[in-house]
């Protein structure tokens, strides 16, 4: 048994401090807060209970009996995801006509395809990048640096045309390789690596270059797991970014090429076409199935998340 | 006779071309695939959205484009040029900026309101951070289902129609309207659903920044002002505010540039509708288009539109990215440095002399 | 604001219970105490953190006005947590502290009028120096005489226009002629002709254009404004302060901007901060930090300065020069102030007198000299001092001190009777420590622990039941005695007899026996010493504090609510068992032959052949590292198992690794108990 092991001096410390009545004083400051936010949280996050219950309502339910959130009147059902995934109709739901278009499983799996390989790619180019920036040594460093900084100045909005055309002109139009491609040249998280390589002592790097080790050892064997965390956190928000994003994947494949949607496209198409109480249901259902990830992913580690948004709040 | 060479002098120059290549060989390779990335994809599309915008260039088919005398321009700048898309254009420009009006305090306010509500340490305020962040990570189209569930029209059942007896036509409705620059501009209710929508979800990231700097807010000052004999105001007021300007500065003009390119919201809740009789047919002619949702529909959207004024949308875009880099412009002006004076060692200097 | 006027009541009256609130709310809840004759007094203050750790324990001290007191000690040893709530930044959880003969207990901070200087600075990053000067100027009120300042402005114009009108004239023109921006004009002329801004004001509007028309308006305005005096009731004196009935008038305003300037530059021109005032605190060194910080210390003229850790954060050299410089502000301006520091060359510096602290106990209060001659014990003797004392163990013999190596010191008679002396006493004293009742229920929880802990393995029932009835004996005649005699008779009672020994029971008998929080703070203190400061067991010192259990959520496991009745906590140490071994050791060193430890000063290691005194039996030491330190020298080498550092003067040059003749001076032999450490 482990016990709590105290000394006397400290027994009779408690014991005078029980005495003196020192108590703790109830601070009504944090009781007014606790209040406050719990009823703020329950109202803040009701918005995922009705998206999921909804989710689970047949479509007649839904017309018929609006009211029945959380019970639904015939029971949970698995007909709106059975719809969104499967194409399966349930029977009675009457002339649907673009339900067929739907194509959820491949737009999932371009959406990973986006995120995830968009960031893995991102964190390589950008590490390497960062890396160059702090470590090696060479002309005009500082002035190309401050030019890629600055840059940021320019928001997005001065590029997408360009670039439509530019991944247009190259001929990626077509594929899925034009999700990923152009988010290489992003500024911001390579900013945020380059700082916290810039924490890591110069020392260090120069007594490994003291003991022979090259620059690639280096970067893979000192700076990486030393950036493990930070990488991490960018690969996180990167996926995050690259998960939600709306207008790169719309500009690129539009209204057409629906093979070729990411999630986020086929579902502003689906809730279009959902605005109706028979299918909302359905839409409900393709927002959890978009939300599923990200919200595992944040549940996980969420601890980091915070961390890093806190840490790029405090230094940027 | 062969040339000849020291040795010494050799392996000087040899190890000098070696150190050369060493040197820049190892650099190219570590910058070039991120140096290539960023040239193709930053600075190469910068310069051809504004070659874009200068000509009559056709989406798809480059090469045959010529210089066009600022058509593009004309359009968004000349009223008389082509009304209808020059009235569409600063319609969405006028939605944007008094959508930002609206919702960039509340995204600062009411983040900061809880980040010092979760400062107090109440218990589990590390979960209470948690939650409070989430509804920020839900994609747009995700919280879009929720919020069209919730505004759907009584007769599609809609949650608020069902359960307040709100029978308002949320996507439809004209709420109001008034004039502007003798222009009539009509405030559709369909904002409210987008304002709820980003009420939800839309400042999260202002919460954390906050509260972490809140938390940075350094201990000893604030005893150090206890003793000075602060009242509670004048510690909120010198050592709080103080402590956490960088984030408010940060979080304000993220903000800010955030709701400038509001776009994902009212594309999934309202599409940019309800449309506008007379523009109905111009690019985001609809009462809640925006700035980015003029651009979208112009490239992306609309394949009519695209085909024929994409040009346009790459003139607009520039537009948009000019406004929005004066406003980022502002903020580095904000946060720069400030040096001091000299004004009160001077009235010092003169006071020491004096006595 | 309204309760600064009250006087403070006589906390030593009596009063009716019902009435204390009335009368306490009358004096603006302040309570003095006449007895109390120093101007800074803490009577015996402790300091108990949540998780039981008591910081400082039974502190007293009086502090007589101009003071510069010290407190020093390693860290973590209650010295901050002491000056902190002399601050009022932490709560007291019981005694007494005195301000001024106010009871300050439980004013807020800023009521105590004390000003602090933090380790780290403290200083507001937005501000410029002058405003963080400023700040404890501008965040109160103060309480001055009500003044007719219109009257006095415009006496003030009258005045210079009739007489001074080309000195203003001059001045106004130098001011502009700096190019200076308005404000700074007005304050100019106000410095330069030694009138109040107001006055300067009005001048420099009218730029003195027509003195007549100026004068006139002036006049008028003093005539109403003294008819609206008078018609209140007031009546001015010769330095416009308004009487009523012949009694200045005092109120709260805030500082007016001129008083605000002319402190603050005063303050610059003590502490040398002139050209820095516009800086940020991000643009100025460390050193200069500092000075800021002090600056806004004493621009308030505090009656009670703090001064937490202040020289810690600057490099050695800065430090240096900075300590004299604290030194002659504390001269310079004669405020009482309580100096916090771990650096012992600093508290002997600087000190007019010295707290020394060691895990919540003050071991020492003394002029620096006391201190360092007189030290009481070897926790004292070694922390004070660089470098620091010599100790050796030894064994004493009948007035005779023996080495590890045999070397013998022959002590007088004079020590041989204090060494008895001091040991008649302990045993006294730790006989009637260990006849308490609180010692006899320690006694008696360790042996019931003892069962309670190894229950399991305790099958002989019959045993255990013999063993409660030595806890039994063990507590005859305390107050607790029939408690547990009760409930054993009970639970025979219950159980016809059988013997069944149970652990609900052993802890129902445990209870009345975890009541001995009476102890006197001064015999904890005696025992924490024996604990901390005796060589066997200074193992104690690490598991002195709190031990979380190695568990993964220890992170901040050390809550107040551990439940003090309940198995969960186990007691790593028994004060019966320290106070009986130390009784025991005692009564062996009474009856002859026993170890002791020798404190010798560096400087008291002489030179055989240079020392004329009364010294010691030579003896031979081969110096090991020789350091010069410009007049002196310092010789490492080893004695009697011990490494030993002996501090002569340069007139002999030692060599290193050569053998050196040494001695140490008789007189300044010091003998502290091997089993407590105090002095003998």
């Amino acid at each position: 048994m482990a016990r709590n092991q105290i000394t006397l001096e400290q027994y009779i410390g408690f014991r005078k401090q029980k005495e003196f009545g020192e108590k703790k004083k109830v601070n009504i400051g944090k009781v007014i807060s606790f209040a406050f936010l719990l009823i703020f949280c329950i109202v803040w996050l009701s918005p995922f209970v009705i998206m999921f219950f909804g989710s689970l309502r047949g479509f007649s339910d839904t017309m018929l009996y609006p009211k029945e959130l959380f019970y639904p009147h015939s029971g949970y059902t698995l007909e709106n995801y059975e719809m969104l995934l499967l194409g399966k109709l349930p029977e009675g739901i009457g002339q649907v006509n673009s339900v067929q278009d739907y194509k959820i499983g491949t737009w999932f799996l371009n959406s990973c395809f986006s995120a995830i390989g968009g960031t893995v790619l991102y964190l390589f180019v950008a590490s390497l990048a960062a890396y160059a920036f702090t470590f090696i040594d060479f002309k005009y460093r500082n002035v190309l640096f401050a030019g890629i900084i600055a840059s940021m100045i320019i928001p997005g909005a001065a590029t997408a045309v360009g670039n439509q055309s530019m991944v247009y002109s190259m001929g990626l139009n077509r594929s899925l390789l034009a999700l990923i491609i152009p988010g290489l040249g992003g500024v911001y998280g390579m900013y945020l690596i380059k700082t916290f390589f810039e924490s890591i002592p110069k020392d260090l790097i120069e007594s490994a270059k003291m003991d022979g080790y090259s620059n690639f050892k280096i970067f893979y064997k000192i700076v990486l797991p030393l950036g493990k965390t930070v990488l991490f956190v960018q690969g996180l928000f990167g996926f995050m970014g690259g998960w939600n994003d709306l207008i790169w994947p719309q500009m690129l494949y539009g209204a057409k090429d629906n093979d070729l949607w990411t999630l986020q496209v086929g579902m502003a198409y689906i809730i279009n076409n959902s605005k109706t109480s028979n299918l909302i249901g359905s839409a409900l259902a393709g927002g959890v199935i978009c939300l599923l990830p990200v919200l595992v992913m944040y549940i996980i580690a969420q601890d980091k998340i915070i961390e890093g948004m806190s840490s790029s709040g405090i230094k940027g | 006779m062969a040339k000849t060479i020291v040795l010494e002098e050799y392996a000087k120059q040899r190890s000098k071309r070696i150190g050369l290549f060493k040197k820049y060989g190892v650099t190219a390779i570590f910058l070039l695939p991120y140096l290539a990335a960023f040239i193709t994809f930053f600075v190469i599309p910068l310069f051809y959205g504004i070659y874009i915008s200068l000509t009559n260039f056709q989406y798809g088919k480059p090469g045959i484009e010529t210089f066009n005398s600022f058509m593009w321009f004309k359009m968004i700048f000349d009223k008389s040029y082509m009304p209808g898309i020059y009235n569409s254009f600063w319609l969405a420009f006028v939605h944007t900026i008094m959508f930002s009006v609206i919702m960039v305090p509340i995204a600062i306010l009411l983040p900061l309101g809880l980040a010092i509500l979760v400062n107090q340490k109440p218990p589990g305020f590390k979960l209470f951070r948690a939650l409070i962040y989430m509804p920020s990570i839900v994609p747009l189209t995700a919280s879009g289902t929720i919020f069209t569930l919730l505004f759907m029209s009584k007769s599609q059942h809609g949650v608020l129609a069902e359960f307040f007896g709100i029978d308002t036509m949320w996507f439809i409705d004209t709420w109001f309207s008034f004039n502007l620059f003798g222009q009539p501009v009509e405030i559709a209710y369909a904002w409210i659903p987008i304002f709820f929508m980003c009420l939800w979800g839309g400042w999260g990231g202002n919460f954390i920044i906050l509260s972490a700097g809140l938390q940075n807010v350094p201990k000893h000052l604030y005893e150090a002002s206890d003793i000075d004999g602060c009242s509670t105001w004048r510690k909120i007021l010198h050592v709080t505010i103080p402590g956490i300007k960088p984030q408010l500065v940060l979080c304000l003009f993220t903000t800010i540039l955030g709701y400038l390119g509001l776009y994902g919201q009212n594309y999934v809740l309202s599409g940019g509708g309800p449309s506008i009789a007379a523009i109905a047919s111009m690019p985001a002619g609809g009462k809640t288009s925006t700035l980015m949702y003029f651009i979208q529909d112009l490239v992306a959207n609309n394949l009519q539109f695209k085909s024929s004024l994409y040009g346009l949308g790459a003139a607009a875009s520039l537009v948009f990215a000019l406004f929005a880099g004066i406003i980022s412009g502002i903020q580095m002006y904000l946060t720069r440095e400030k040096k001091t004076g000299t004004k009160i060692s001077e009235a010092y200097n003169k006071w020491h002399e004096i006595r | 604001m309204a309760n600064l006027d009250n006087k403070p009541v006589d906390g030593g009256m009596q009063v009716p219970a019902k009435d204390a609130g009335k009368i306490l709310k009358k004096s603006g809840y302040k309570i003095a105490n006449n007895e109390v004759d120093a101007f800074v007094s803490l009577k015996d203050i402790n300091k108990i953190y949540p998780n039981g750790v008591q910081a400082v324990y039974d502190f007293n001290i009086d502090i007589s006005e101009n003071d510069f007191i010290v407190l020093v000690g390693p860290s973590g040893c209650g010295k901050s947590t002491t000056l902190r709530m002399i601050a009022g930044l932490e709560n007291i959880t019981s005694g007494y502290l005195y301000i001024d003969k106010v009871l300050s207990n439980y004013t807020s901070s800023k009521d105590r009028d004390i000003s602090m200087v933090f380790q780290n600075y403290a200083l507001y990053p937005q501000m410029t120096v002058f405003d963080n000067i400023a700040f404890p100027l501008r965040a109160r009120k103060f309480r001055m005489p009500m003044e007719a300042t219109v009257v006095k402005a415009y006496n003030q114009v009258i005045d210079v226009l009739d007489n001074r009108i080309d000195e203003f004239k001059e001045a106004f023109a130098n001011a502009k002629d700096k190019a200076l921006n308005y404000g700074t004009t007005v304050e100019y002329v106000a410095t330069k002709m030694k009138i109040c801004d107001e006055a300067a004001k009005i001048l420099c509007k009218s730029k003195a254009a027509s003195p007549e028309n100026i004068k006139n308006t002036a006049k008028a305005k003093i005539e109403s404004e003294i008819n609206k005096l008078s018609s209140q009731g007031y009546t001015m004196d010769e330095n416009y302060r308004l009487l009523k009935d012949g009694k200045l008038q005092y109120h709260y305003v805030k500082m007016s901007n001129e008083e605000i300037r002319r402190r603050v530059f005063e303050a610059a021109e003590i502490l040398d901060l002139g050209p820095y005032l516009d800086r940020r605190p991000k643009e100025l060194s460390g050193g200069q930090m500092q000075r800021v910080a002090l600056g806004r210390a004493i621009v308030r003229n505090a009656k009670l300065f703090l001064m937490d850790e202040p020289l810690s954060n600057l490099d050695a050299k800065l430090r240096v020069q900075m300590r004299s410089e604290i030194v002659r502000i504390h001269e310079q301006i004669g405020a009482t102030t309580i100096y916090v520091t771990h650096d012992q060359t600093e508290a002997m510096t600087m000190a007019t007198k010295i707290v020394v602290m060691s895990k919540g106990w003050v071991q020492q209060i003394g002029t620096p000299q006391e201190i360092y001659y007189n030290p009481n014990n070897i926790f004292v003797a070694t922390f004070i001092g660089s470098p620091a004392m010599n100790i050796f163990d030894a064994e004493y013999d009948n007035g005779k001190l023996i080495f590890k190596n045999g070397y013998e010191i022959s002590l007088s008679e004079d020590y041989i009777e204090r060494h008895n002396k001091y040991y008649e006493a302990k045993i006294q004293d730790l006989r009637r420590m260990l006849d308490t009742d609180d010692f006899k229920k320690m006694h008696a929880l360790k042996v019931l622990d003892k069962i309670l802990f190894n229950l399991e393995a305790q099958k002989d029932a019959y045993a255990l039941e013999k063993a409660v009835d030595d806890v039994l004996g063990i507590i005859e005649g305390t107050e607790c005695s029939e408690v547990v005699k009760n409930l054993i008779a009970q639970y025979k009672a219950e159980n016809n007899g059988n013997p069944k020994v149970d652990k609900k029971w052993l802890l129902k008998i445990r209870e009345p026996l975890l009541t001995f929080e009476k102890i006197p703070s001064r015999d904890i203190g005696l025992l924490h010493n024996a604990q901390v400061f005796s060589k066997e067991e200074i193992v104690v010192d690490d598991t002195l504090y709190y031990q979380k259990p190695k568990k993964k959520n220890n992170k901040k496991n050390v809550k107040s609510n551990i439940n003090l009745n309940s198995t969960d906590i186990e007691f790593i140490n028994n004060l019966y068992e320290v106070a009986s071994n130390l009784l025991a050791k005692c009564e062996k060193a009474l009856a002859g032959k026993h170890p002791i430890r020798v404190g010798v000063r560096p400087e008291d290691i002489v030179l055989n052949s240079e020392f004329t005194g009364n010294k010691t039996e030579k003896f031979m030491v081969k110096s090991n590292i020789v350091e010069l330190l410009g007049s002196e020298l310092l010789i490492h080498s080893e004695f009697a198992d011990a490494n030993i550092i002996a501090k002569i003067s340069t007139n002999v040059l030692i060599k290193p690794h050569t053998d050196v003749e040494l001695a140490m001076n008789q007189d300044k032999i010091l003998i502290f108990d091997d089993s407590c450490g105090d002095r003998i």
